[in-house]
């Protein structure tokens, strides 16, 4: 009798211990501790580390999952939104990759729900984003070739167009031709007679190609 | 004979001024015609390069072409705004739950007072392979490399720096080279007199609020450019009773539908978002979540929806509504 | 010698005719291209002051009758590229006749053709915004460049080889017409004598115009069709469009020629100088770009038949089955098959037939055009039921007027220019006489007339 006893309370502290072993391994009670960079700026992405440890022994608790959330307003609404989620490695550290957009003081919540647990555990991290210099978001359409521009239009259609005006040029070239030749006619015509416009006009004749 | 023909051929006696002494060449009728001969040709050349002129003169003094408008929307930190849509399907059953004709296009149309027939934000009834049908709100795509403000002769449609595309309805010729190049059917043209309500004409035309509409002009969605810039959401987002549509901000990288706030890269990532005739490289911004209703308890084959309905009983004097 | 002066003073008649005698049949004529006219403006009126809606033009089918006449008119205006400037290069002889009415065709089809965008706007009133607020990255605006360049290309080529005609008309005509008439042969003949300086000068301008205007005709009809081709809808959406359209503007320019040169022909006894041989030579080019037009049709449709991705087998079907076979059909049968064998088979390759053939393919074309621009439309763009498009009164007013209003131009123009290029077709006839028989006649000296 005294035997068996012993080996009940010997299976029983074993059993207890293996369940607190066990229990351990949960963390039903874990604490989670954030490690981030405390200033930012806005467009800058940066690593968020939650570190999820038990809150008994102190061990780091693996594959469990964390969300992250902030607080956000847009439109008229206030809000929180879910940044992400991410597992916890081996070394108890889920890392998000955070990109703030707006600047100013944020805080952002890190959650791990227990299972079983109706209370989740939760760390904020406070930081504060400074201003980016320029706009993040780009949005480019198209390709640039360089020289295809409205200058190549331009220079393509008034080459044309100054072609088009040595044309007109050339009217007004045969406007004064016939201007000299009507003056020499005229002298030509008192004295001589017939022959000399004959030569000079003959509308419609032959023209040198 | 040839000879005799030509002396009369050359010039009439008329021409000659008798009296002039031998080395003068010409008269003074003479001159006035030839001077006439000149101003003509340079008249003639003037007149060529006025086709290019406008662009030369533009070009050279780096005028921009984009109608000035509002001021661009921006964030409280300072950076521009760059406006977006999503909607997300899965929430959308065409209102056949609250058994009315789409909230969203209704909203827009009393709130813009869009002519009727125009729907500038049009709840199409898509095929789903294996027959059922899902519900999709089209407003205009607001795209990136707009095929309408590429083609547009006058520049009347152009892009704001918050990436929305707009229309000038005073600067608008009516060529409709615009309708033709929208894929999205999204461009409504103002073939009369806009049967709107009188109390239309009383506001202040701006392109970001375009009431009263123009004959002869085109209109579609613009993102409610004015009233986002106060941080109101637009018509279609307040209206929609499911809650589908979001509107957000690409620079802040958040959006909403009026209740929730997302950050809008990971609400598109994660719910595999894609947009309209995405091959055609037209990069819209408005993004679409697959879906045919369902969180909202729609079967895929619960087809149809109620007819739009533009509410006001009054028209303007004189006008008549189309068909589309 | 004899024969050669009778012959020119034949020539010269016939071209100073028109002029000099009107016909009560021109009145009729006259009066009735301005009635139709005049009823085309009332019906404008109508929409200028209602708007579009008076057009059965609505949101989903937003081009029609307009910009089909529109892109058929900038069509024919490639007839006096193709005979003048293309002929003119090769030293085609025959051209010579009809070289004049081929290029007046063109420039009365390009002031039509232009006239119809401005009729087809929303806003005719603020047409200037092209001008002053004009982006150079828009089809349009290529359009307006590439015609108005290609309209003073024209007029200018169409002027040059005119001059010395001008020359003969101010010489015969003087005192036998009207001041304002004598004042603008005058003034259009710029001072010609027929000096060896001004035959040089016009020679070079000839060269000039003619080597220019053949590649600015080619980018006129190439933008026309990038207005369609610059855009995402399915049958469009082609690159073969700027090839596929300047080939048939040509087509439909040699059509328009012969059916303008029948007709001048027939009213103004010119039967001496065009002959059967300018229409059956025309009815080969005629023939020969059948056979290009059923290549670029083959080339389209096959390639995308043979994937039909998107939205091909709707537009297939409207296009071959449905709703635009009657036209389609006709335009291909009656307007390339058709024309093709009535010219290529002997029996039918007289003045008869390709004059017949000419008209069918004037038709076919604008056939062509009206199937381009309505069927492209009609294919649905997102989940609604297709549209249909029935022009009105107003639109078939507006375009019958347009159709008169051509006529009426080259009407007015054969009663105030030389229809013929006197000077062009009489040194034909004479370097071909020297050639030929250099027997037995004498050439005629281009210096002076011996008694």
């Amino acid at each position: 009798m005294k035997s068996m006893a012993k080996v009940l309370l010997l299976s029983v502290a074993l059993g207890g211990a293996v369940l607190g072993l066990g229990r351990t391994a949960d963390a039903s009670h874990a604490k989670l501790k954030v490690v981030a960079p405390i200033e930012l700026t806005a467009g800058d992405s940066a690593e968020v580390q939650a570190i999820l440890r038990s809150a008994d022994d102190g061990l780091p608790v693996a594959a469990a999952a964390v969300t992250f959330y902030m607080e956000a307003s847009f439109g008229g609404i206030d809000g929180e939104v879910e940044l992400g989620r991410a597992m916890t490695d081996e070394n108890g550290a889920a890392i998000l990759s955070y990109q703030p957009r707006s600047e100013g003081e944020h805080q952002i919540r890190v959650e791990y729900l227990t299972p079983g647990a109706s209370e989740p555990e939760e760390a904020t991290w406070s930081h504060s984003v400074a201003g980016a210099t320029g706009q993040l978001y780009r949005s480019t359409a198209g390709v640039q070739i360089p020289g295809l521009n409205v200058w190549l239009l331009i220079a393509l259609v008034s080459g044309v167009w100054a072609i088009l005006l040595s044309v007109a040029l050339r009217v007004i070239a045969i406007a004064r031709a016939g201007t000299a030749a009507e003056a020499m006619a005229s002298e030509a015509h008192r004295p001589t007679g017939a022959e000399a416009p004959a030569a000079a006009s003959r509308s419609g004749s032959t023209a040198a190609r | 004979m040839p000879g005799t023909k030509n002396d009369k051929d050359m010039t009439k006696d008329s021409d000659y001024d008798q009296d002039l002494p031998p080395g003068r060449m010409q008269g003074p009728r003479k001159m006035g015609r030839r001077s006439v001969l000149r101003l003509l040709g340079l008249g003639v050349l003037g007149i060529a390069p006025l086709p290019i002129l406008p662009s030369v003169l533009r070009a050279s003094l780096g005028r921009g072409l984009v109608r000035s408008q509002g001021a661009a929307a921006r964030a409280p930190n300072g950076r521009i705004r760059q406006w977006t849509m999503i909607i997300d399907l899965r929430h959308c059953d065409g209102c056949q739950s609250v058994g009315k004709p789409p909230q969203c296009t209704t909203a827009c149309i009393e709130g813009h007072f869009a002519p009727e027939p125009m729907e500038w934000i049009e709840v199409f009834e898509g095929e789903l392979p294996g027959g059922g049908t899902q519900f999709i709100p089209t407003p205009c795509q607001q795209c990136q490399n707009p095929p309408c403000v590429n083609v547009c002769p006058v520049g009347a449609t152009f892009s704001t720096p918050e990436g929305t595309v707009l229309i000038d309805q005073d600067r608008c010729i009516g060529c409709r080279i615009c309708m033709a190049a929208c894929p999205y059917d999204r461009r409504f043209f103002n073939w009369g007199t806009p049967p709107v309500p009188p109390e239309a004409r009383l506001a202040d035309y701006s392109p970001e609020h375009q009431v009263p509409p123009k004959k002869g002009t085109v209109m579609k969605c613009d993102f409610c450019p004015d009233m986002v810039r106060d941080g109101t959401l637009p018509y279609c987002v307040q209206a929609c009773p499911n809650r589908a549509i979001y509107y957000g901000d690409l620079e802040e990288d958040i959006a909403t539908n009026g209740k929730d706030i997302v950050v809008a890269s990971r609400f598109l990532a994660e719910n595999q978002a894609y947009r309209l005739k995405q091959e055609l490289g037209t990069k819209p911004r408005l993004y679409y979540i697959a879906g045919h209703g369902e969180a909202v308890g729609r079967d895929a084959f619960a087809k149809g929806r109620l007819p739009t309905e533009w509410p006001w009983t009054q028209r303007a004097k004189g006008a008549r509504t189309w068909k589309r | 010698m004899e024969e050669v002066g009778t012959w020119r003073e034949r020539l010269e008649q016939a071209a100073l005719a028109p002029i000099t005698k009107t016909s009560p049949m021109y009145y009729l004529w006259v009066a009735f291209l301005l009635a139709v006219i005049g009823w085309g403006v009332y019906a404008y009126s109508r929409q200028f002051q209602d708007g579009l809606i008076v057009t059965g033009m609505r949101d989903r089918i937003s081009w029609g009758l307009y910009i089909t006449t529109f892109v058929f008119f900038i069509g024919i205006s490639h007839a006096g590229t193709l005979i003048s400037a293309i002929l003119r290069v090769s030293q085609a002889r025959w051209r010579t006749p009809i070289t004049r009415m081929a290029e007046f065709i063109t420039a009365v089809a390009l002031v039509c053709g232009a006239l119809f965008v401005i009729i087809d706007l929303g806003r005719p009133d603020r047409v200037l915004n092209v001008v002053i607020y004009g982006r150079w990255q828009s089809p349009i605006v290529w359009d307006v460049l590439a015609i108005t360049t290609y309209l003073t290309a024209s007029i200018a080529y169409l002027f040059l080889p005119m001059i010395p005609d001008l020359a003969l008309f101010r010489d015969r005509l003087a005192g036998r017409v009207s001041t304002w008439r004598t004042r603008l042969y005058d003034l259009l003949s710029v001072r010609w004598q027929g000096t060896s300086a001004q035959r040089r000068s016009m020679a070079a301008a000839i060269t000039t115009a003619m080597i220019l205007i053949i590649p600015i005709a080619v980018s006129v009809h190439t933008v026309v069709s990038w207005i369609f081709a610059m855009t995402l809808r399915e049958p469009w959406n082609s690159t073969i469009f700027g090839a596929f359209f300047v080939a048939g503007a040509i087509f439909s320019g040699i059509a328009t020629l012969i059916v303008v040169m029948a007709i001048l022909r027939k009213v103004y006894h010119l039967e001496e100088y065009i002959t059967e041989k300018h229409f059956v030579y025309l009815g080969y080019l005629l023939a020969a770009f059948t056979l290009i037009m059923i290549y670029g049709n083959i080339s389209e449709y096959l390639t995308t038949g043979y994937k039909m991705a998107g939205d091909t087998e709707f537009h297939f079907r409207q296009l071959f089955l449905g709703q635009f076979a009657g036209f389609y059909w006709f335009y291909f049968v009656g307007g390339l098959v058709v024309p093709g064998l009535l010219i290529l088979l002997p029996w039918t390759r007289n003045i008869w037939g390709v004059v017949l053939a000419a008209l069918l393919v004037s038709a076919a074309m604008w056939v062509e055009r009206y199937f381009i621009v309505v069927a492209g439309f009609r294919v649905p763009l997102m989940s609604y039921e297709p549209s249909t498009y029935a022009p009105t009164w107003v639109e078939l007013s507006v375009m019958a007027a347009g159709f008169a209003l051509f006529a009426l131009l080259i009407t007015l123009f054969a009663k105030v220019f030389p229809i013929i290029a006197v000077w062009e077709v009489a040194e034909d006839v004479e370097s071909a006489e020297m050639s030929s028989s250099a027997g037995r006649l004498a050439p005629e000296p281009a210096g002076g007339g011996s008694p």
